[in-house]
Parts: C-alpha cells; structure tokens; sequence
C-alpha cells in the first residue's frame, strides 16, 4: 500500500515557480487538432499506476518530468531527451513551469536517478494521487516543445 | 433532475430541450454509475469493443478510438501505463452508445487511463468535463462550468454530469 503522495514528499522551494518541467509525450498522450499535436492530454499528466510506482520503488504516485533548470546545469537541450535511446525515437517533449504545477494543488520534488540528474516528480499535496481535473488543469497549460512521431490514434 | 436544469439554465434552453436532454443524460449516467461495475462481474461477456458489433452510426469515429484502445500494450505511455482492461473498454461503449443515441452530443476525446481504465473527455469553452471508468468498475467525474465544478463518483454527481452533458447537447 503506497502513501500519500503528499506525506512523503516535500515540494522543493528551490525549484522556482519559473523553473521549466519537461514531460516525454506519444501520439497516445497529446490532444491532436488538424492533424497537429497542440498540447499535452489529461492522460499524460496522471499519475502513474500504483503497481509501477512500487516496481520503481517510489512510496507515492506522482508524475515524472525532467527539471529545466538541472537539465541547463548539466548541458542537456530538450533533443536530447528525445534522443535518449531509452525512449523509441516516437516520443516528442512537452512543458508546463512549477509555478503552473503549483497552482493546482501539486508539489515538485527533485529525484535524480542513474540516467538523470534531472529527473524530478509533480505530486498531489492532498490525497493519494492527482484528481482527474487537477492532470486536466496540468495538461492544458501544457505546450509542445517537440511534437511527438507518428499518426493520431483514430478518432483523435 | 429536469427542475435543477430548468433552474440553471433557463436562459439556454427551452423547457422541451431542457427536459429532453436531462431525461436522456440523466439515464444514461444514471445507468452508467450503475452499469459499470456490473460488467466487471464474474458474469460479464467480456466482449472487446472491437468484437461487440454495435457500430451504430450514433457512435462515429467512437468505435474504432474504443477498439483501438483494447490493443493497447502495456506502457503505451512510455512511463508504465497498465493497457486497458476489456472490461472498462466495454463499460465505455456501452455507456457512450446508450448516451448518443438519445442525444447528439459531440464525441468525447478517448484515451486509456494509466490504471486501465478509460477517459472520456468533453471540452468546450464552456464545459469541462470527464468521466474516467476505472478498471475496476467505479466511474468518477470532474465536471466545470461557469456555474460549478465538482468531482468525485459519478453516482454523486449525476446532476452536475447530466448539467454539463445538457450544455454540451446545446452548444453541438
């Protein structure tokens, strides 16, 4: 049984509320207009699924995002996630900033792992994962920095 | 429910559509709140989208979204997303197929949950609103209009879903 987010986690004041938050993104996970990819979709913006979090060893859901600021620090442009061979070449790259995370009841936390100093998580601070209209209220302040390959699912 | 529609939005709708749109919303989220967990039984079909056969015209593009979700694999979303169960797929179509051929709404986005459910999204300028059937049968609601935003189960807020989906009805 995972915590509450919002009892393990602490949100990182020195992440400011300008700090950029980069979220890899599919065909399956953006809101497809015309043809176009406009921003990212509720889905890409829920937590992740119990069961994964505690594959992960994570004590909470939360979201995965790359931290700007630590990408900057480190060299790393937003190609380079997308080039990273971890993701399959589809993957595109989509962002929202702390503060607009912030402003919905989430937390930012840094979590560097092995293959990223950069890694960090967006938490729910009240309870046990992200409503579905606070990861709506998420992906629509989201914007596209690198659309991702591939076609729309059908009927998106 | 009718009366709570009248009341709100009188100045949208006549009274027939009013009462029209809310019996048939109201129905059918009733139903849904009520029907999803009864396809996750021991005696559901556990019939796919894709092999129910119920392509009504009513649904749209809406059939080939639902079917395309059941081959969903697993980590479809590159961070470990479970693949939709058949069962919330089925729940979905039913419930859409049973709402739009009372009404003609808009087609709502669908997408898979990162717990196997599905999301049915609606979104306007007006209207905001999601129904997310989980996998395990429960379906929750987030619904915003310029009057309200609530959310939670969907059997808690069947005037507010029925509100939005009456909106929704009136400005397709």
């Amino acid at each position: 049984m995972l915590d509450n987010p919002g009892s393990v986690y602490a949100d990182d004041p020195t992440i400011s509320d300008a700090d950029v938050l980069y979220r890899m993104v599919n065909a399956r996970t953006v809101k497809w207009q015309d043809g176009a990819a406009v921003r990212a979709n509720t889905a890409a913006f829920q937590d992740q699924a119990p069961s994964r979090a505690e594959a992960m060893g994570y004590p909470a859901v939360a979201v995965s995002v790359f931290l700007g600021s630590t990408m900057t620090q480190h060299g790393i442009r937003s190609d380079d996630l997308v080039d990273d061979p971890r993701w399959d070449g589809s993957y595109g790259v989509a962002s929202i900033t702390a503060g607009q995370a912030r402003s919905h009841g989430q937390g930012i936390v840094r979590a560097p792992t092995p293959e990223s100093p950069a890694h960090a998580m967006i938490f729910a601070m009240a309870g046990r994962k992200k409503t579905a209209g606070q990861s709506k209220a998420l992906a629509r302040h989201s914007v596209i920095v690198i659309p991702p390959k591939g076609l729309p699912p059908p009927a998106a | 429910m009718a009366s709570v529609l009248q009341a709100s939005s009188s100045t949208l709708m006549s009274q027939d559509e009013v009462q029209l749109v809310s019996h048939a919303s109201g129905s059918a989220v009733l139903a849904a709140s009520k029907v999803v967990p009864a396809f996750v039984g021991p005696s559901s079909s556990h019939r796919g989208a894709s092999e129910s056969g119920r392509g009504d015209q009513s649904m749209g593009g809406l059939v080939p979204a639902l079917a395309a979700l059941v081959d969903l694999d697993e980590d479809w979303d590159g961070y470990g997303a479970l693949s939709p169960r058949p069962e919330a797929v089925e729940a979905a179509n039913d419930f859409l197929r049973s709402l739009l051929a009372l009404t003609s709404l808009p087609e709502p986005d669908v997408m898979g949950s990162t717990e196997g459910g599905v999301l049915l999204e609606w979104e306007t300028a007006d209207v905001d609103l999601i129904l997310e059937i989980e996998p395990l049968g429960t379906a929750n609601a987030y619904v915003k209009t310029p009057l309200f935003e609530v959310e939670g189960p969907v059997g808690e807020h069947v005037i507010q879903v029925g509100e939005a989906l009456a909106l929704l009805w009136h400005a397709s």
